[in-house]
């Protein structure tokens, strides 16, 4: 539901990360709750009323607010808010361009408002442990394994810190959490460690705190691969 | 640079519809398109034909994927919300615009590169599904925006510009959505707005997906001795299978039927399809006597009409049996069945 509201809010696709064990597997889950006083947030949509009595002229990529997105309106609500979504250049009012600063403006404000973006996603979970030396980063379907790996890296006294990513882009946690610690470790099922190439990317951290843990054989990753993957780097 | 904007001054006299809309009221922005170019007939003719209609503007969506053809959107009515889509994709932007507000008159652009070869799987399921909206396959027989390859309708034989012949098969896409089951077949040609309008506006009335298939010469890349999709060749070679004439129900009772209809096709919201002229034992309602005709027609023949209809076949809502009210439309307490739904639902798991 946060997914569908983001993706409204914002109006841009919102990507739920998922993983092959999960999805080709039946599993037992906890039973799963609604909450009957959630009501969806449409973001900014302008109706016929508004359209009617409020809006001189209605320009799809002009008026944007504080987190730089621009009112919307619906098909089929007025031909006052028609508009038309192109695959080529077009201005902040919607019409077609093709010159240059008008084009930069709108792609500068999309810009803006993907980073704005970042303060609404879900917080990373972070599991702190008395004593530890280093971080571990992970997200989506690692999560199980890697929190067994944390309990049994602190039984062998070697205890860390855990962060799960829950959502891109990264938000001040996961700024962070990295600067908290004097190295991590990032442990996905990629051979070409996608995360922490996003994290080098798009946060401040300098690339030599973080060290990977790669597992991608084909089997669902198991904590044994985490705590074997970390301690053979410590 | 920017493309040059239309004028917005109508002459007095223009004539006016049932809602007093001119024809003007219907039109987009400029085209960009070349001088000559087919789609251009053929956005006239959806002009034409949504004016005719008495279609208010924004109960319309118009849309397309990548192409030429695709561009042609913006050139019709402007007082409707528009999507280009990526390439090939637009049949599913379609279907999920449809399913949200069944309320709207879908009209998707296309072409015969976006359609047949990186669309053809999105064309296919719409088919299947009955989407409710009409198809405009705008067929060049080439690539145009990337400077005239063949594309997947190219004829064997048919030359490209260098003179160089195409050797493969083509994908024929009337042939392709009758075997798929389509509802609604047509194909037309850009240069015979006669045959095209009275075609497009039951493609528009028809309740499920109505494919037009029209030819469209590109005069830049494909318009030359030796193309088969150029204007003298498919003027000499187009063997009209069919005249079709629309009555839409508001002047049903008013309208003459030609004596000599062969067969009328009442549609779903009473208006009514009056085949004037097919040939003997030609049977639009039938689909293997209509693919039958086809096999039996010159490999060169350009054979256009509405070939096929079948005004009774149940649409992609009804198939899903979802609310006869536009899903947008529904109040947020019967969108979410809520909680005690969930828990009913859970216990049939247990």
């Amino acid at each position: 539901m946060k997914a569908f509201d983001l993706a409204e809010q914002f109006q841009t696709p919102v990507i739920l990360m998922s993983d092959l064990d999960i999805g080709m597997n039946d599993w037992v889950v906890p039973r799963l709750t609604w909450d009957d006083s959630y009501r969806p947030n449409r973001g900014r949509v302008i109706d016929a009323e508004e359209l009617a009595t409020k809006i001189k002229k209605f320009q799809r990529y002009n008026n944007e607010d504080e987190n730089f997105v621009t009112p919307r309106t619906l098909p089929g609500v007025s031909e006052k808010g028609a508009y038309f979504t192109r695959g080529s250049g077009h201005n902040k009012f919607g019409g077609y361009t093709e010159i240059p600063d008008e084009y930069q403006e709108v792609m500068d404000r999309l810009k803006k408002k993907h980073a704005a973006a970042a303060k609404f996603i879900p917080e990373p979970e972070v599991v702190s442990r008395e004593g530890a030396r280093f971080g571990v980063i992970a997200m989506g379907g690692c999560d199980p394994a890697v929190r067994e790996a944390m309990d049994q890296l602190d039984r062998q006294g070697t205890p860390a810190d855990y962060l799960r990513v829950r959502g891109f882009p990264f938000g001040e946690g996961v700024e962070k959490f990295l600067a908290d610690h004097d190295f991590c470790f990032v442990v996905e099922q990629s051979r070409d460690a996608q995360l922490r190439s996003l994290l080098t990317l798009e946060t401040s951290v300098p690339k030599e705190k973080l060290k990977s843990v790669l597992v991608y054989g084909g089997f669902p990753l198991s904590s044994r691969h985490v705590v074997q993957g970390i301690l053979s780097q410590l | 640079m920017p493309s040059i904007a239309k004028p917005i001054a109508t002459h007095p006299t223009l004539q006016r519809n049932a809602l007093g809309l001119t024809i003007r009221d219907y039109e987009g922005s400029m085209s960009t398109l070349c001088a000559g170019c087919g789609h251009d007939s053929i956005t006239a003719a959806v002009i034409r034909a949504l004016w005719e209609l008495d279609t208010q503007p924004h109960m319309v969506a118009k849309l397309s994927g990548i192409g030429c053809s695709s561009k042609t959107p913006t050139y019709f009515v402007s007082g409707a919300h528009g999507f280009n889509s990526a390439h090939g994709r637009m049949p599913a932007i379609a279907t999920g615009a449809a399913a949200a507000n069944r309320d709207l008159l879908y009209i998707g652009v296309s072409g015969d590169g976006d359609s047949l070869s990186i669309g053809l799987g999105q064309l296919c399921h719409a088919i299947r599904r009955n989407v409710r909206m009409a198809y405009i396959l705008e067929n060049n027989g080439v690539y145009g925006l990337t400077k005239g390859q063949f594309s997947a309708s190219s004829d064997v034989g048919s030359k490209s510009k260098r003179g160089e012949a195409n050797r493969m098969a083509p994908i024929d896409p009337v042939r392709l959505a009758l075997s798929l089951g389509a509802t609604f077949v047509a194909r037309s040609f850009s240069g015979d707005k006669e045959q095209l309008v009275p075609i497009l506006k039951a493609a528009f009335a028809h309740r499920g997906f109505a494919l037009v298939d029209v030819v469209s010469p590109c005069v830049t890349f494909n318009d030359h001795e030796g193309s088969t999709k150029s204007y003298k060749h498919t003027r000499k070679n187009t063997l009209r299978a069919t005249q079709a004439d629309f009555v839409p129900p508001q002047s049903e009772i008013l309208a003459q039927i030609s004596k000599s209809g062969t067969t009328s096709v009442t549609m779903h919201d009473g208006s009514v399809v009056n085949f004037t002229a097919v040939p003997k034992n030609y049977d639009p309602t039938d689909r293997r006597k209509v693919a039958a005709y086809l096999d039996e027609q010159p490999a060169n023949a350009v054979v256009t009409g509405l070939l096929y209809i079948d005004a009774g076949a149940p649409d992609m809502h009804e198939l899903g049996e979802s609310s006869p009210t536009p899903l947008r439309d529904l109040v947020y307490e019967k969108l979410c069945p809520g909680s005690g739904e969930l828990d009913r639902l859970q216990e049939e798991f247990r």
